[in-house]
C-alpha cells in the first residue's frame, strides 16, 4: 500500500496541511523538536486506521478552538485508488468515508490498509508488563487475518461475561449457577483456543524474520528464542475447571489468553530484564519490522511503515545497519537529521510548523 | 437553554426510552408541543391503552390481550412442536416465514450476566412445566446468532437433555437472495462450518 496523499485540517498543531508522496520511496520528515513530526506521521496512521498509536483520546487530535478535524489520505492499495476521509468531532461522532461512502464498521481497516508503526514507547513490548507483548501479537495477526479482531472482541466480551457472572454467584453456587458456568466456559473456551492458536502459528511465522532481522542490524550472532507462555496446560475448558474455586473466590477469571505472555530469550537470557537497553531497543524495532515483512509475506500487499524518532534511539552503526535491512514499501521516518549516505531520499522539512520542499 | 419544568420533565422521560438520545428526546417534544391536541390525545391514549391492554400470555408469554394468546388458542397448531425464542417480536418474524405450525414459547430475553440476567429472570421454569406432558417431542431453539444467544441455546440443550425430547437449533448461514462475495467472514465460515451434502 501506498499513501500518495495527505491533507490535515485543525489536526494536532496542523490548521492546514497538504503534502503529496512518492510510493515506495523513503521519505524524511525533518524538523526540529515540537515543529509537528510526529503530528504528520499520526495524521497519516489515523487516516487509515481511525485510531491514533498516540492516544486514546479522541479530544486531544483537534487543534486548540477547532471543533473538527478533518484527515484525508489517498491510497493505492491491492491496485485500488481510494480517498479515506475521516473526521472527529468536538460534539458529535465521528465519521469515516471511503471513497465518498460512509463507513461504520473499522475492524476491517488493519486488513485493507496495512501499516505498522515503530515510536520510542515501543520500548515496552520488550520491557513492561505481558499486556504489550500481547497486544503486539494480536495487531500482527489481525493485520494478515481479518476474523481475528472479530475473534478477539468475542473473547474480551465473553470474558466479561464470565466474570460478572463469577460477580453475581458469590461463593455458594447452587445447581443452577453451576450450569451456567460451564456453558459459559465453554463458550469462553472455545474462543481461547482458537485466539492461542492464531497467535501461535502467528508468532511462529513472525519468529523467522524476527531472528534474521535482528542479526542483521544488531550485528552480532546471538540466539533469539520465542516462546508462548501460556497461562493453561492441557485445554483451555479443563484449566477453568481446576481453577474456578479460585476464579469464584477472586471474582475474575484467572487462566486464558488475557493471561498469556510471550518470552523473548536472548543468548537464554530474558530479555524483559537480563539484557541491556540497547539490545532491548534493538529488539522492540526488530519485532515491529518483521510484522510489516510478516504482512508482505502472507497477504501479499506491502503495509506503510512510520518509524518515529528512531534515528536518535540507536548508535550510529545501527542506524547504518536498520535502514540497510527495512522492509520493501513506502516508509516514512520522522527525525531532526538524516543519518549518513541516506541524503538521497525524499525530505519534507519543517520549520515554525509550516513546510518545506514538499513533493 | 432551561426549558420550563413540565416540558423538561417530558424531555427527561423520553430520553429514558431506548434508542433516544436528549437530542432526539428534545426533537420528539417540540414536535407535540406543536402538534394538534387531538393528535397528542390519541398518542397518550394509545400508549395508556397498550399498555393496560396487553399482558403476557399465561402458556407461551408472548404478548397477548387475553389470558391466552391468539396462537396458544389455535388448536389446530401441531402441539408436537414448541419454537423457544427471546422476544415476543421473534414469534412475529416466525410466523411470517409460514413455515412454523407449532407453539411458541417466549424466554423474554437470552442470559447476559453483564445486564444481570441469570436463568432465573428467563421464563425457563416455565418452558421445563410446559414439557412435563407427554405430548411435545421436539424442541426448536431459536435464539439469536450472537454470543448471549448462544450461550442460552447451550444453557437449554443441557437442560432439556434429560427430557428424552428431540432438541433442535437453527441453521446459520447465508441469506437467500444475496451474494457470496457480499457476506462477512462470519457468516460466511459459519454457513461453511454447516455446510450439507447434497449427495
Amino acid at each position: 500500500m501506498y499513501v500518495e496523499k495527505l491533507s490535515l485540517v485543525d489536526f494536532r498543531n496542523w490548521s492546514e496541511l497538504n503534502i503529496g508522496f512518492q510510493s515506495d520511496k523513503l521519505t524524511f520528515i525533518l524538523g526540529d523538536n515540537a515543529q509537528g513530526k510526529t503530528n504528520i506521521l499520526e495524521g497519516i496512521y489515523f487516516g487509515a486506521r481511525h485510531k491514533s498509536f498516540r492516544s486514546s483520546e479522541r479530544l486531544p487530535l483537534i487543534r486548540d478552538g477547532a471543533e473538527q478535524s478533518i484527515i484525508r489520505i489517498e491510497v493505492l492499495s491491492r491496485d485500488r485508488r481510494r480517498t479515506i476521509a475521516s473526521q472527529i468531532n468536538r460534539y458529535s461522532r465521528d465519521r469515516v468515508l471511503i471513497n465518498g461512502k460512509q463507513t461504520v464498521r473499522f475492524d476491517g481497516l488493519l486488513y485493507d490498509f496495512p501499516m505498522v508503526v515503530f515510536q520510542p514507547d515501543d520500548l515496552s513490548i520488550i520491557k513492561d508488563s505481558p499486556s504489550y507483548r500481547r497486544s503486539y501479537i494480536d495487531e500482527a495477526v489481525e493485520s494478515v487475518d481479518v476474523q481475528y479482531g472479530q475473534l478477539s472482541s468475542q473473547y474480551d466480551r465473553l470474558l466479561r461475561q464470565r466474570n460478572n457472572l463469577l460477580r453475581s454467584i458469590g461463593n455458594r453456587p447452587g445447581p443452577s449457577e453451576i450450569l451456567t458456568l460451564d456453558v459459559w466456559d465453554e463458550q469462553l473456551s472455545d474462543a481461547a483456543e482458537k485466539i492461542t492458536l492464531r497467535r501461535k502459528e502467528g508468532l511462529e511465522e513472525l519468529s523467522d524474520f524476527i531472528l534474521s532481522s535482528y542479526r542483521r542490524i544488531s550485528g552480532d550472532n546471538k540466539r533469539i528464542e520465542l516462546q508462548y507462555a501460556q497461562s493453561w496446560s492441557d485445554s483451555v475448558l479443563s484449566s477453568l475447571r481446576k481453577t474456578r474455586e479460585n476464579d469464584l473466590r477472586k471474582q475474575s477469571t484467572g487462566i486464558g489468553p488475557h493471561r498469556d505472555d510471550i518470552v523473548i530469550n536472548l543468548d537464554g537470557f530474558n530479555s524483559r530484564n537480563s539484557v541491556s537497553q540497547g539490545e532491548q531497543r534493538t529488539l522492540a524495532v526488530v519485532l515491529k519490522l518483521a510484522s510489516a515483512t510478516m504482512i508482505e509475506k502472507v497477504t501479499g500487499e506491502t503495509p506503510v511503515v512510520l518509524l518515529d524518532d528512531i534515528v536518535s534511539e540507536f548508535d550510529s552503526k545501527r542506524v547504518t545497519r536498520l535502514f540497510e535491512s527495512l522492509p520493501s514499501g513506502q516508509i516514512f521516518v520522522s527525525g531532526t537529521f538524516i543519518p549518513d549516505g541516506l541524503s538521497g531520499s525524499v525530505v519534507v522539512e519543517i520549520e515554525r510548523g509550516t513546510l518545506h520542499g514538499a513533493s | 437553554m432551561i426549558y420550563p419544568p413540565t416540558v423538561q420533565t417530558l424531555v427527561d422521560e423520553f430520553s429514558k426510552l431506548p434508542g433516544i438520545g436528549p437530542k432526539s428526546a428534545q426533537r420528539i417534544t417540540f414536535f407535540l408541543l406543536k402538534a394538534d391536541q387531538a393528535e397528542v390525545m390519541a398518542l397518550a391514549n394509545a400508549i395508556l391503552v397498550a399498555k393496560e391492554r396487553s399482558q403476557w400470555c399465561s402458556r407461551c408469554f408472548n404478548l397477548s390481550e387475553s389470558e391466552l394468546c391468539p396462537i396458544c388458542r389455535d388448536s389446530t397448531r401441531d402441539a408436537r412442536r414448541i419454537c423457544v425464542v427471546e422476544e415476543p417480536r421473534d414469534v412475529v418474524a416466525l410466523e411470517r416465514t409460514g413455515e412454523f405450525r407449532g407453539y411458541y414459547h417466549v424466554l423474554q430475553g437470552s442470559l447476559s450476566p453483564i445486564d444481570g440476567i441469570g436463568p432465573e429472570k428467563l421464563r425457563i421454569k416455565e418452558l421445563l412445566q410446559r414439557l412435563a406432558g407427554p405430548e411435545v417431542d421436539e424442541v426448536i431453539l431459536c435464539m439469536n446468532p450472537n454470543l448471549e444467544g448462544e450461550a442460552t441455546a447451550l444453557y437449554l440443550a443441557r437442560l432439556l437433555g434429560p427430557f428424552g425430547i428431540s432438541v433442535t437449533r437453527l441453521a446459520s448461514g447465508l441469506p437467500v437472495g444475496g451474494d457470496l462475495e457480499y457476506a462477512d467472514e462470519r457468516t460466511l465460515g459459519k454457513a461453511l462450518e454447516g455446510r450439507r451434502s447434497v449427495l
